[in-house]
């Protein structure tokens, strides 16, 4: 009975476990360098109190964003937030090598066809003079168009809402602002 | 013999008839005359109508997926139909047929053909975090879509010539279609001219003005639609951060401004969207993509 209960308990605290890892939302602490000497702020807003500038190249990593702000840090002192145009990341490139992405082609297949590739498939001008129209890969497309009462849970399951935003407002690179110096 | 004889006389009658009345006008090799004549809609290239647009977007993404087809993953290309269609539904167009795909290839590249097709690659897909980031991407070329940008670019210079020609033909084959009885000569004439249109507006590219149009107009059609618009640009500078040599990039690169000169582009929406809140939903991303 005791060996039973033990295994009901490790089981609940594992399952636990797992909750957790699933909602817990991936945050990388990613390295970068400033592009321009930058105003670091308290809180991730314009109107916040500079507490520090650094200068332009200086190393920097980035550990979270809040709207178009990072939160920094450098020689591993927790530091504040800049303005995240003022970030360039050093370079990271995901490969198909990495655990999981093998599941993005070839899970839940449609049809019994060959394993698809995981090697380099390429898709650049040579290979664009090379193809051939495939209709039947059309028809195929036409299989995932979304149907409405799978749109109306997918946007209720979000929270997801129109925002009342016009689309069409242009702006040119001579209103922007920001650009320089981070303040 | 004299009953023949009379066939034949009839038969080059009706040849010299037909012949008088084709106009003349050829288009490459094509007898543009000779299509008016047989009954074949001529296609305005200057007021293509939406169904048009729609067949014509149809042939040139047979095209794309002729280079590499899609990812047989259903769960996967459903999502990515469902996100793409919801950022669709808050667009100027949302009543188009809209098709998302995902592209079986490790370049990293999103694609868009007129009348409502859309495609990114599995190599883009990989360096996205979220949902907002797939919006992002999807939107941009939502954007080219609803403001006929590959129509545009058809329309101008050394490619309106081709682009009347290829109408010409998609007419025909489209009639053919609508029969159902498409021969298989017209069928490969079509095939052959919409390849070769379509493979030199994607290797060709958009005008540059255009793509600026999309980043723009897409990063604010994501806020629009409830994301966070401020995950567009972290893409851009995850782009920014992979090498300009990297292989998978190359036509990425051929055909866009760079990542950097894109995000430069941007900075004045910051002001714009500053208050803007939105999601990025990355758990929903990850369980669909990934797992």
């Amino acid at each position: 009975m005791k060996a039973i209960f033990t295994f009901v308990l490790v089981f609940m605290l594992l399952s636990m476990h797992s909750f957790h890892v699933k909602a817990e939302v991936k945050t990388e602490v990613r390295t970068g360098t400033l592009v321009f000497k930058s105003h670091v702020f308290e809180e991730p807003k314009l109107q916040s109190k500079s507490i520090k500038i650094l200068n332009a190249n200086e190393a920097i990593k980035v550990h979270r964003r809040q709207r178009a702000w990072y939160n920094i840090s450098s020689n591993d002192e927790l530091l504040g937030w800049v303005k995240m145009l003022n970030i360039r990341f050093a370079g990271v490139m995901r490969r198909e090598s990495e655990i999981g992405v093998l599941s993005l082609l070839s899970s839940t297949r449609s049809s019994n066809l060959p394993t698809v590739s995981t090697g380099v498939r390429g898709f650049d001008e040579k290979d664009l003079k090379k193809a051939k129209a495939n209709i039947k890969q059309i028809e195929m497309l036409n299989t995932y168009a979304v149907q409405p009462e799978s749109l109306q849970y997918f946007i209720r399951e979000g929270r997801l809402f129109t925002n009342d935003i016009k689309v069409k407002v242009k702006t040119t690179q001579d209103e922007e602002s920001g650009k320089g110096e981070g303040k | 013999m004299k009953s023949f004889m009379m066939l034949i006389l009839i038969l080059v009658l009706s040849i010299i008839l037909v012949s008088c009345q084709t106009t003349g006008l050829k288009i490459g090799g094509l007898d543009v005359g000779k299509l008016v004549n047989q009954g074949v809609a001529l296609w305005d290239v200057n007021n293509i109508d939406e169904k048009q647009e729609i067949q014509f977007g149809q042939n040139m993404s047979a095209v794309l997926l002729g280079v590499r087809p899609l990812v047989e993953n259903v769960k996967l290309n459903n999502y990515v139909n469902t996100v793409g269609g919801w950022v669709a539904s808050n667009s100027s167009r949302p009543n188009l047929p809209w098709r998302f795909g995902v592209i079986n290839s490790s370049a990293i590249n999103a694609f868009a053909a007129p009348g409502g097709f859309v495609f990114i690659t599995s190599g883009m897909l990989l360096q996205l975090e979220n949902e907002a980031q797939l919006a992002g991407v999807l939107a941009h070329e939502i954007i080219h879509v609803v403001e006929q940008h590959h129509l545009n670019a058809m329309k101008e210079g050394a490619m309106r010539g081709a682009l009347t020609q290829t109408l010409f033909i998609s007419a025909d084959a489209y009639q053919e279609n609508n029969k159902a009885n498409r021969k298989d000569r017209e069928y490969s004439a079509w095939a052959k001219k919409i390849s070769g249109m379509a493979q030199n507006l994607y290797s060709k590219g958009l005008d540059r003005a255009d793509e600026y149009t999309a980043d723009q107009y897409g990063m604010r059609l994501l806020a629009k639609s409830g994301y966070d618009p401020f995950a567009y640009l972290h893409n851009l500078q995850t782009l920014e951060a992979i090498s300009p040599d990297d292989s998978s990039l190359a036509l990425m690169y051929k055909t866009h401004p760079t990542p950097t000169e894109r995000l430069q582009a941007l900075s004045a929406q910051l002001l714009l969207l500053e208050n803007i809140e939105g999601v990025l939903l990355a758990n929903r991303f990850y369980s669909s993509v990934f797992e």
